[in-house]
C-alpha cells in the first residue's frame, strides 16, 4: 500500500523516494543509509534522518535500536580516563615494588605473579590478603579477601605474623578515625575465606561458584588463586583441552575482575625450556595462557636479592625493582628492622 | 569431591537421566569438559547446560573457611601444627618445627646427614608428649637400606638420656617405628592403597620417604646421568607398563602427578608431616660434564663449583611445601632452608655427631648466588 503521501517530509524528498522505488515502510526495513544515500542522491547524514524518524514512528522496528545498544555498551576514552584516576589499588608494602606496579595491584585487572620455587609468589599473595584489608583511613581499599589454596602452601601462622606486622603499621599512623577492629589481628584473619581446592575439577567448580559467592559477599576485593598451575600441570594428558578449559577461565575470572570491580592474582609455577642446549626457566602453561592475564609479573633472584620483572603490562614500563621478605612480611630493600635475606 | 556422583546432586530427574545415559556420571565428566562439547553430547540448549555446570560446581566446590578458624583449628592441635625437630634455629625459623599437612623435604648429596636428620624425627615424633613429643607410631619407608635400628638407639639415649636409660621405653618407641623396604615403585604404590587404615589405627605421626629419588631411579630404565639431564616434567618417565602408570591412567593425570597429590592428601587429611628425601643431580647448566661411570682418569674433571641441583626436577620442587639442602662450603657443612612459605631464606652450619645433626654456632650466615644450587667442596667424583 502506498503510505509515502502521509511521510512528514518535504514534496521534493516523497518524489525523490517515490522515484528510487521507496513507498512502503517495508521496503525501507533493511537498507542501510548509504545505500540509500546513494539511491536518492542525498548526504548520508540526511538519509539517516529519513531512516531514523520514519522508524521511530515505528516501534517494533531492530534497526535503529540495534544502533544506539552499540553506543550504550561502549564508553568513551574520557570516561574510561575519569575512573582510572579514581580506581584503587593494592600495596605490596615495598614501595618500589608499589611504583612498578604503578601505584599497587590494581582493581578491575587480573595480574600473574610467576616465578621459581622458594621465591616469595605465596609470601607476595599472602600480603596482599592482608593489605587488601586496610580501611580507606588509611589509604586502602578496604575490602575482604577469597584465597583459593591449590598447593597446601597457605599457612596460616605465617598470616598471622604478617598480619601482626600489619597492625603494627597502622599503630604507627596513629590515626584518631581508625576503629578499633582494624587493630586487632584476628579480623584480618577472619576476612580472609579460604578454599582448599585438591583437584582441578574443583579448582573449575570453585571459579564458577565464585560469581554467586561474590552475590553473597560482596565486600570482597581480592581473589588469590595460589596457584593456577598445580592442578593444571599434572592431571591432563589432553593438552587442547587443557588449554580451552584454561582460557575459559581466564575469560570468567577476567570477567569476574570487571563487573565486581576487584583485583585477581594468579600465581603461576615456572618451567623448563629447552633451547640451543640451554635450559631456561619459562611461566608454566603455555604460551596461549599468557594472555589471560592483564599484567605479569616475574619474579627472580639476582646475587643476593629478590627481584620483581614486570614482563607484561599494558602501561607499565617493563623494569625491574627489588623487594625484601621479612619477619612482618614484604617490604623494601632498605627496612630497618630485623633485615634477612 | 571430583568423584562426586551426578546422581548426588540436586539436578531434577530428566536431566539426570539424560547424563547417565551420555555416560557423564562424576562432576569431573561435567566440568573438565568445555561448553560446547557438553552441548553436542547432551543434546540440549546452551541455557540448560549453564544451569547444569552451575549446580555442579556449587556441588563439587568445596566449603570455605575463614583464616581464623584455621588459625583456632591450629592452636587446639598436638605440638600446634608443628614436630619440633629440637634444633633451636630451625625450629624458630620454621616457627615450631616441620608442619604438620605439608611435603618437607631434605635433599643433599650422599653422606651428607638426610638419613641422620630422618631417625632423629622418628624419636622425636614417637617421644611422649610431656617430653615434647607427639606421642606416635612413625611409617618409615626405606628404599635404600638405610634405617639402622641401633644408630637410632644411640640418637635417642644421647638425646635423652633420662627418658631412654628406661630399657621399656626404647623398647616402646623401637615398636612404634614401622619400617617397609619397598623395592620397586609398584611396591611402594601398592602400600599406599592401605595405608590409610594404618594412619588410623597406629596413631601414625609422621610419614618418612628415604628416599623418594631412590624409587624412582630405578624405575626409570635411561642410564642415570641421560636421565636426570634430560628431565623435564613429561621425561622423568616410565617404562608403560608400571602399576603407577596404571594408577595415574585412572585419575587422567601424569605419574608425577598422581604422587603428588596422593602424598599431599594424606598429609592434609591426617594433619600429620611427611619428610621426603631426595638426591642431587648435576645440573643441566654445568659446563663440566662428569661421566659416573668412566673409570678413565683423564676423564675425571676437579672442578671447584660443580653444579648440582636437586633431582626430579622444578615440578617437584613446586610440589614440595618446604625444602632443606644439606651442603658443604670451604669444609664447613651447612643447612640451608630454601623454600619455605614461613620463613625467609636461612643457612645454619652443623655437625653430625652421635646425637644426629646439631647446629654449631648462632651467627648469621647469608647465601650467594642461585638458592637451589647445592654446594659441595671440590673433590674428584670417582665412578
Amino acid at each position: 500500500m502506498d503510505m509515502s503521501n502521509v511521510w512528514p517530509f518535504p514534496l521534493s524528498l516523497r518524489s525523490k523516494l517515490a522515484a528510487a522505488g521507496y513507498s512502503t515502510l517495508a521496503s525501507l526495513q533493511n537498507v542501510s543509509p548509504s545505500a540509500l544515500a546513494r539511491d536518492i542522491n542525498v548526504s548520508r547524514e540526511e538519509a539517516l534522518r529519513i531512516l531514523k524518524t520514519l522508524h521511530g514512528n515505528d516501534k517494533s522496528s531492530s534497526h535503529s535500536s540495534s544502533g544506539s545498544s552499540l553506543l550504550n555498551g561502549a564508553k568513551t576514552a574520557w570516561e574510561l580516563l575519569c575512573h582510572e584516576n579514581t580506581r584503587r589499588r593494592i600495596s605490596t608494602s615495598c614501595a618500589e615494588l608499589d611504583s612498578l606496579l604503578g601505584g599497587g595491584i590494581c582493581l578491575q585487572e587480573v595480574t600473574e605473579i610467576c616465578g621459581a620455587p622458594g621465591i616469595g609468589k605465596t609470601q607476595f599473595s599472602m600480603q596482599l590478603a592482608i593489605n587488601v584489608q586496610i580501611p580507606k583511613e588509611a589509604d586502602g581499599v578496604g575490602g575482604k579477601v577469597v584465597y583459593i589454596d591449590t598447593e597446601g602452601s597457605f599457612m596460616v601462622e605465617r598470616a598471622l605474623q604478617m598480619a601482626n606486622g600489619c597492625v603494627a603499621h597502622l599503630h604507627s599512623l596513629s590515626l584518631s578515625s581508625l576503629s578499633s577492629e582494624y587493630l586487632d589481628v584476628d579480623t584480618y584473619l577472619s576476612n580472609i575465606y579460604y578454599f582448599r581446592i585438591c583437584n582441578c575439577t574443583e579448582q573449575i567448580a570453585v571459579v564458577n561458584h565464585l560469581e554467586k559467592f561474590l552475590e553473597d559477599h560482596k565486600e570482597v576485593k581480592l581473589i588469590v588463586i595460589d596457584s593456577v598451575t598445580f592442578h593444571f600441570r599434572h592431571n591432563f594428558e589432553d593438552m587442547s583441552s587443557r588449554t580451552r578449559i584454561l582460557s575459559s577461565m581466564g575469560q570468567k575470572l577476567m570477567h569476574i575482575s570487571e563487573s565486581h570491580q576487584l583485583a585477581v592474582v594468579l600465581v603461576n609455577q615456572v618451567t623448563t625450556k629447552f633451547s640451543g642446549g640451554i635450559s631456561k626457566l619459562i611461566p608454566a602453561l603455555g604460551e596461549s595462557w599468557s594472555h589471560a592475564c592483564t599484567n605479569r609479573l616475574i619474579l627472580y633472584w639476582e646475587d643476593n636479592q629478590r627481584f620483581a620483572y614486570m614482563y607484561k603490562s599494558p602501561s607499565l614500563p617493563s623494569v625491574s625493582a627489588p623487594f625484601s621478605v621479612t619477619q612482618d612480611g614484604m617490604c623494601s630493600v632498605n627496612y630497618n628492622k630485623r633485615q634477612r635475606v | 569431591m571430583a568423584g562426586r556422583l551426578i546422581s548426588g546432586m540436586q539436578l531434577d530427574a530428566p536431566l539426570s537421566h539424560i547424563l547417565h545415559a551420555r555416560g557423564i556420571l562424576t562432576a569431573k565428566d561435567v566440568l573438565c569438559k568445555p561448553e560446547t562439547e557438553l552441548m553436542e553430547l547432551l543434546d540440549l540448549p546452551l541455557s540448560r547446560i549453564r544451569d547444569v555446570i552451575f549446580q555442579t560446581s556449587i556441588d563439587a566446590c568445596p566449603p570455605y573457611r575463614s583464616a581464623l578458624a584455621l588459625k583456632e583449628e591450629r592452636e587446639s592441635e598436638e605440638g600446634f601444627g608443628h614436630l619440633p625437630t629440637h634444633l633451636m634455629d630451625i625450629d624458630s625459623a620454621l616457627l615450631g618445627g616441620i608442619p604438620f599437612g605439608a611435603i618437607t623435604e631434605v635433599v643433599g648429596p650422599a653422606g651428607f646427614g638426610k638419613t641422620q636428620l630422618c631417625l632423629m624425627l622418628c624419636v622425636n615424633a614417637a617421644l611422649q608428649k610431656e617430653y615434647g613429643g607427639l606421642d606416635g607410631s612413625v611409617i618409615y619407608y626405606d628404599s635404600e637400606h638405610k634405617f639402622h635400628p641401633g644408630r637410632m638407639a644411640e640418637i635417642a639415649q644421647s638425646r635423652f638420656p633420662h627418658v631412654f636409660s628406661d630399657l621399656n621405653n626404647l623398647r616402646k618407641l623401637a615398636t612404634s617405628i614401622l619400617v617397609y623396604h619397598p623395592h620397586s615403585l609398584d611396591e611402594f604404590i601398592s602400600s599406599l592403597d592401605g595405608l590409610e587404615n594404618i594412619l588410623i589405627e597406629k596413631k601414625v605421626r609422621l610419614l618418612i620417604v628415604d628416599s623418594i629419588a631412590a624409587l624412582l631411579q630405578r624405575w626409570t630404565r635411561k642410564p642415570i646421568s641421560e636421565a636426570w639431564a634430560s628431565s623435564s616434567d613429561n621425561e622423568v618417565n616410565v617404562a608403560k607398563s608400571n602399576l603407577i602408570n596404571v594408577r595415574a591412567h585412572e585419575f587422567g593425570c601424569s605419574s608425577m602427578g598422581w604422587l603428588t597429590s596422593s602424598e599431599r592428601y594424606l598429609a592434609e587429611a591426617f594433619r600429620i608431616p611427611i619428610l621426603v628425601t631426595n638426591q642431587v643431580r648435576i645440573s643441566s647448566n654445568s659446563r663440566f660434564s662428569v661421566s659416573r661411570h668412566n673409570e678413565d682418569a683423564d676423564t675425571m674433571v676437579h672442578d671447584p663449583e660443580l653444579q648440582l641441583t636437586a633431582a626430579l626436577g622444578p615440578s617437584w620442587a613446586h610440589s614440595v611445601n618446604i625444602r632443606i639442602i644439606l651442603e658443604s662450603i670451604g669444609g664447613q657443612r651447612f643447612l640451608k632452608i630454601a623454600k619455605s612459605p614461613l620463613s625467609p631464606v636461612t643457612v645454619h652450619p652443623y655437625k653430625v655427631t652421635n646425637r644426629g645433626l646439631e647446629l654449631i654456632g648462632r651467627d648469621n650466615y647469608t647465601c650467594g648466588g642461585d638458592i637451589m644450587q647445592i654446594h659441595i667442596d671440590g673433590k674428584l667424583l670417582k665412578a
